[in-house]
């Protein structure tokens, strides 16, 4: 299969998608001049690297991992779980996004009482 | 085995941790009671580091499975050579760079230098978890924990500078961080485990796939936005130049410790598929760190803000241990190793004294340091031995390192890069001896009421002089350690 396979591209749309939001991320990231704006080019990515790990767990006709007693499998009924530990990893890396987010924001409000001004290329002339 | 010993690896982490949390929960009482916390969770940290050395010393490398589950399911810690070599130096370095500051850091305030110590702790919890953990996923929320700490210390001042230094340090470092969490989606995609061992033995058949080269790309990309190697090093001068006090020195632990993140994900993960050759590894990050040695010391040249001066001549010791690394023989790791020790001994030497010429004098630029040498003979004293090691003369740490590194390229065929080691100890014996030249040789115009730093504070400072000094003879005592952890590290014999 080759990568220009147009069943290659539709079979790992989830990748494709992660891929274009960590794009538009990176150009935020780069061709905002406002701080905040910068932050949110990286949220962006962030987001896009939660999807990107949430549908790695995924398993064509996979149910929520949950397991319950009475549902045990039996010899002919087997059930397909989807694997938790992409989302459970994503738990974490969430609340990172999360502390990262708001000290960036802390950081944003103190500069700009500072500085009166946000834009990233008067503020570097500062420094 | 002992039974105590076992939890070692575990106790060295949460001790800062756990001091971390009774900081403030005793600190609306008892403020000023924080140094004194620091003080001896850090000597604490120090016993159990040593211990954990020797242990490892005497009965080789050992696992420790967090409640007990061992690895596909659970997490698991390696106490091996490396990890116990790095994390001795890292409280070591600690407890002396806390040793030397005050009570109350004069630049920050008694609010502040609550918060700073605080985060401080987080800071070095974090690096001791780093060198240890066997999992890839709890490397990285380390790293966040180890970076959040840094990017809080950096703008710990609260003054304009220091929060655009923090925030620029943030917004480099988060991207860096994404860069290290998509790249360990890579590997864990194609291998479907998070912990290291078992990522190195599932690796080989699929290292050759364009996800798992990609995986190595971002994750040496993201970890290099940590450690300030040559292209991502831009946070670093202004950070090392508007952070607080003893920023510097927790900053360059802190580089030494993405170091070893490097090293676990080189060596550890990728050793085996570096062995059979589908990836052009060595010469990647050889060339990477030959370039950063270079144009970081052509830099360094050009500042006249020592603090700045000294953040670029960090990136080129980190260009210089990534050489070491890249050469990729066992005496190439042992001297990237040895030179992590001696570069961050001499290092948290010269930020101390520059710390104390500028809480004494207010001076922070090279010119005025004319005449300094007669005002303050001691602390000059120590400036020069830390700044001739870092050079790189006889006699010192420094020299060591540097010879082993420069040695190690000469026997694997490839002398250009000995070559440029030599050319770049002449480049930095030109900025360090500027310095020296205007406080020794040159007459100033100091005003008279310059005087020494009280003892106090200038014993730490002693310490790391004689470290300095004593790691040029006997440099046999940490090869001890060093020696096994580069034979482990490339898969040979001791």
């Amino acid at each position: 299969m080759t990568i220009l396979d147009s069943g290659f591209i539709l079979g790992h749309y989830n990748y494709w998608v992660a891929i274009i939001l960590i794009m538009i991320g990176l150009y935020t990231m780069m061709a905002k001049r406002n701080l905040i704006k910068k932050f949110i080019g990286l949220n962006i990515i962030e987001t896009a690297i939660f999807l990107f790990y949430i549908s790695l767990g995924d398993v064509s006709g996979g149910i929520a991992p949950i397991f319950q007693k009475e549902s045990g499998e039996t010899a002919g009924n087997t059930i397909l779980y989807a694997n938790p530990l992409p989302s459970a990893m994503m738990l974490t890396a969430i609340v990172v996004a999360l502390c990262m987010t708001a000290l960036a924001l802390s950081f944003a409000v103190l500069i700009y009482q500072q500085y009166g001004t946000l834009d990233a290329r008067k503020l570097m002339e500062e420094l | 085995m002992n039974g105590m010993f076992v939890h070692l690896p575990l106790l060295i982490i949460m001790i800062p941790f756990a001091a971390a949390f009774i900081g403030p929960l005793n600190g609306f009482l008892f403020r000023s009671w924080i140094r004194r916390i620091v003080l001896i969770a850090l000597s604490l940290n120090l016993i159990c580091s040593i211990l954990l050395a020797l242990q490892v010393l005497s009965s080789g490398p050992f696992d420790y499975y967090l409640s007990g589950v061992a690895p596909p399911l659970g997490i698991a810690l390696y106490a091996d050579y490396l990890g116990a070599c790095i994390s001795v130096l890292i409280s070591g370095i600690a407890l002396v760079a806390v040793f030397y500051s005050a009570g109350i850091i004069p630049e920050l305030g008694e609010r502040r230098t609550f918060v700073f110590y605080v985060l401080l702790l987080l800071a070095i919890g974090a690096m001791q978890g780093i060198v240890f953990t066997a999992d890839i996923f709890t490397l990285f929320v380390l790293f966040e924990i180890q970076a959040i700490s840094l990017y809080g210390l950096v703008a710990m001042r609260g003054d304009g500078k220091g929060l655009l230094a923090g925030y620029k340090y943030l917004l480099i470092g988060s991207a860096g961080s994404a860069m290290i969490l998509i790249g360990i989606g890579f590997l864990y995609i194609s291998t479907g485990t998070l912990n290291m061992h078992l990522m190195a033995e599932l690796l080989p058949p699929v290292s050759g796939s364009y996800t798992v080269l990609a995986g190595l790309a971002l994750l040496i990309a993201g970890i290099s936005t940590k450690i300030g190697l040559f292209p991502l090093h831009i946070w670093m001068p202004e950070a090392y130049a508007y952070g607080p006090s003893i920023f510097p020195v927790i900053s360059t632990i802190a580089l030494k410790v993405g170091v070893v993140a490097i090293i676990r994900v080189v060596y550890t993960i990728f050793g085996s598929s570096l062995a059979i050759q589908t990836i052009p590894l060595e010469s990647i990050l050889a060339l990477l760190g030959a370039v950063a040695v270079i144009i970081c010391s052509i830099l360094a040249i050009r500042q006249v803000d020592i603090r700045k001066m000294f953040a670029y001549s960090s990136g080129a010791n980190i260009g210089c241990i990534m050489l070491g690394l890249g050469i990729a023989t066992i005496p190439g790791v042992e001297g990237a190793i040895l030179h992590m020790i001696t570069h961050t001994t001499a290092k948290a030497g010269l930020f101390l004294c520059a710390d104390i010429i500028l809480i004494q004098t207010g001076i922070r630029y090279v010119h005025e340091f004319k005449g300094l040498s007669k005002a303050m003979p001691y602390t000059m004293a120590a400036f020069s031995i830390a700044a001739i090691s870092m050079v790189g003369l006889p006699l010192t740490g420094g020299f060591m390192s540097k010879i082993t590194i420069a040695s190690a390229a000469i026997a694997d065929g490839i002398t250009y890069y000995a070559a440029i080691l030599l050319f770049w100890t002449l480049l930095s014996a030109v900025y360090f001896y500027r310095i020296l030249n205007n406080a020794y040789f040159l007459e100033g115009t100091l005003s008279s009421t310059i005087r020494e730093a009280p003892l106090r504070i200038l014993i730490p400072i002693f310490i790391i002089s004689i470290t300095t000094i004593l790691l040029g003879f006997f440099v046999e005592i940490p090869m001890a350690l060093i020696r096994p952890a580069a034979g482990l590290l490339l898969g040979g014999g001791f």
